[in-house]
């Protein structure tokens, strides 16, 4: 199962592409696990992340969070503007499943 | 254009993100978003035994509900400031990464401050007699509400700040390892807690000296009224909706970076219509917080929502119809990232003209119909973001505001209809060369 998380500023507009995304992942019979939430709450989130996805509005938040989540071995990565504006679940999906390499 | 992108990566994009990551001004932030239930409760109460429907109003007044919707605000909107001192000075002790209970301690200490430097006693007339009479044992409430707030949010943000003093020199109480951890850390905030006590405990004793003779009467003069002057302009507003605008024309959330600032100019503004409205009569600000979501922000920020429904009924070129379609149900919650993002606004040297003309246009268009009494002020109630347009003009100021809404959809429609035909036609001819 594989967790990926997306934060913005107040975790609504990322909602809205997490739908999309989980669409993809059906199409796909993928088993993965999308959630969105705000930044400021994700410091205190307890639940599993592998990906995390940053709105591009939040993008300078990126240094910080690298800094701080990737050293236990959460991918980070910024969503691309052209696909986060058209909501293309599939192509943020497939994006972030390169990140694991 | 590749130069500029890579100027605003590297300059722009790292001073907006100090400016969110600022803890006071998170704070803030996030203390307000927190207290948003108790706003709601308020104004909704308000609302409620205020619609000025006589039918209705013979209704609830014979079956008590008018007294009983009457309770809530007395202890919400005439009280905010109680609650907003407690959840920023929580809000702040958790940005310095303090644990829950030490955060909730932090908080409470800032209420204990805040209570602290108001003198007790109250004197006024008797009801029959019409004799002057005092009663020692009893709080004022004068500075618990809007006029207070100014206050509490400095308080919010000292008794925190001193109390990371004391812990970050270690400062503390400490106990022997025997000792629970659990009890070993409520002892550990003895100092710092007592240190804070006495210094507000001296803080309200020196006011009692000068003529201000307590510290509300001395915020309120010096600082709130000004300030509230500052508000009352048009121009700061105008300044704001511009910096967001701006914000976002690099692809930054402009809406997260300005409203801590709105929080500190414009919330007393909204309370001090609240109360107005709960006692019948009109609001005495013509700007209020609401006034962003109202007003400027109609549809999300550049004011979108006309442009979602000029691509849904106006596109040409199949691009902006499919956008059109997936933006207008968020652009009607006032969310548009799919259009900032996708149309894309975002460095968009053609966009950038109506993104920053529409939100002020709506916006000064709105200030001149309540400046001329057509439209009366909002009265007070916060709307929580997401809250659809329309039915947010309905609840933040009556059926009147709705129809402004409209109005003001429209004008967005007329603003950005020829920027978007430039880029229509663009994109219908994109679209033939690849067929």
């Amino acid at each position: 199962m594989l967790h990926i998380t997306l934060i913005c500023a107040a975790g609504m507009s990322t909602s809205m592409l997490t739908q999309k995304m989980l669409k993809a992942a059906e199409s796909k019979n993928m088993e993965v696990e999308i959630i969105a939430m705000p930044e400021s709450k994700f410091r205190k989130y307890k639940g599993e992340t592998d990906i995390l996805l940053l709105g591009p509005q939040v993008r300078y938040l990126l240094e910080d969070i690298k800094a701080e989540f990737e050293p236990a071995g959460i991918k980070v990565s910024v969503i691309d503007m052209r696909d986060y504006g058209m909501m293309n679940g599939e192509k943020v999906l497939e994006d972030a499943c390169k990140l694991l390499g | 254009m590749n130069n500029l992108t890579g100027l605003i990566e590297k300059y722009f994009v790292p001073m907006a993100g100090r400016l969110s990551k600022n803890k006071y001004l998170k704070a803030i932030s996030n203390g307000f978003s927190v207290l948003l239930p108790i706003t709601m409760i308020g104004a909704i109460f308000t609302l409620l035994a205020n619609l000025q429907i006589a039918p209705y109003q013979s209704l609830i007044t014979a079956v008590h509900l008018k007294e009983i919707f009457g309770f809530a605000p007395k202890v919400t909107t005439d009280m905010l400031a109680v609650y907003a001192v407690f959840l920023i000075g929580k809000a702040l002790a958790e940005q310095y990464d303090f644990d829950d209970n030490v955060s909730t301690i932090v908080g409470a200490l800032s209420l204990f401050s805040f209570l602290v430097l108001i003198p007790l006693g109250v004197s006024g007339k008797a009801e029959k007699s019409q004799e002057i009479v005092s009663i020692a044992r009893a709080i004022p409430t004068t500075y618990l509400g809007a006029a207070g707030l100014f206050t509490a949010m400095i308080i919010g943000l000292l008794v925190p700040f001193i109390y990371q003093v004391f812990i970050k020199h270690n400062i503390v109480l400490k106990m022997p390892e025997q000792v629970p951890p659990t009890i070993a850390k409520s002892f550990s905030a003895l100092i710092p807690a007592f240190s804070i006590a006495f210094i507000f405990g001296l803080i309200r004793f020196l006011f009692s000296l000068t003529p201000f003779e307590d510290a509300n009467s001395f915020v309120y003069t010096m600082m709130k009224a000004p300030l509230a002057n500052l508000g009352a302009s048009p121009a700061t507003f105008i300044l704001f909706i511009l910096v967001c605008s701006l914000m976002w024309f690099f692809g930054i959330h402009g809406g997260m970076i300005v409203m801590p600032f709105i929080n500190v100019l414009y919330t007393a503004a909204g309370l001090e219509n609240l109360e107005a409205y709960a006692n019948g009569v009109a609001g005495p600000n013509l700007i209020t917080n609401a006034s962003w979501l109202i007003f400027a922000s109609v549809g999300g920020a550049g004011g979108t929502l006309g442009l979602c429904i000029l691509m849904v009924f106006m596109a040409k070129s199949s691009r902006y119809k499919t956008l059109g379609k997936l933006a207008l149900p968020a652009g009607a919650c006032g969310i548009n990232e799919p259009i900032t993002f996708g149309l894309p606004m975002v460095l968009n040297t053609i966009m950038i003209i109506p993104l920053i003309i529409t939100p002020i246009a709506t916006f000064l268009f709105s200030f001149f119909m309540m400046s001329i009494g057509i439209i009366p002020p909002l009265n007070g109630t916060t709307i929580p973001l997401g809250t659809p347009v329309v039915f947010a003009g309905l609840i933040a100021g009556g059926w009147k505001t709705a129809v402004l809404q409209i109005v003001l959809i429209a004008m967005q429609i007329l603003i950005y209809l020829p920027f978007f035909k430039v880029l229509d036609k663009q994109a219908v001819l994109e679209e033939m060369g690849t067929d």
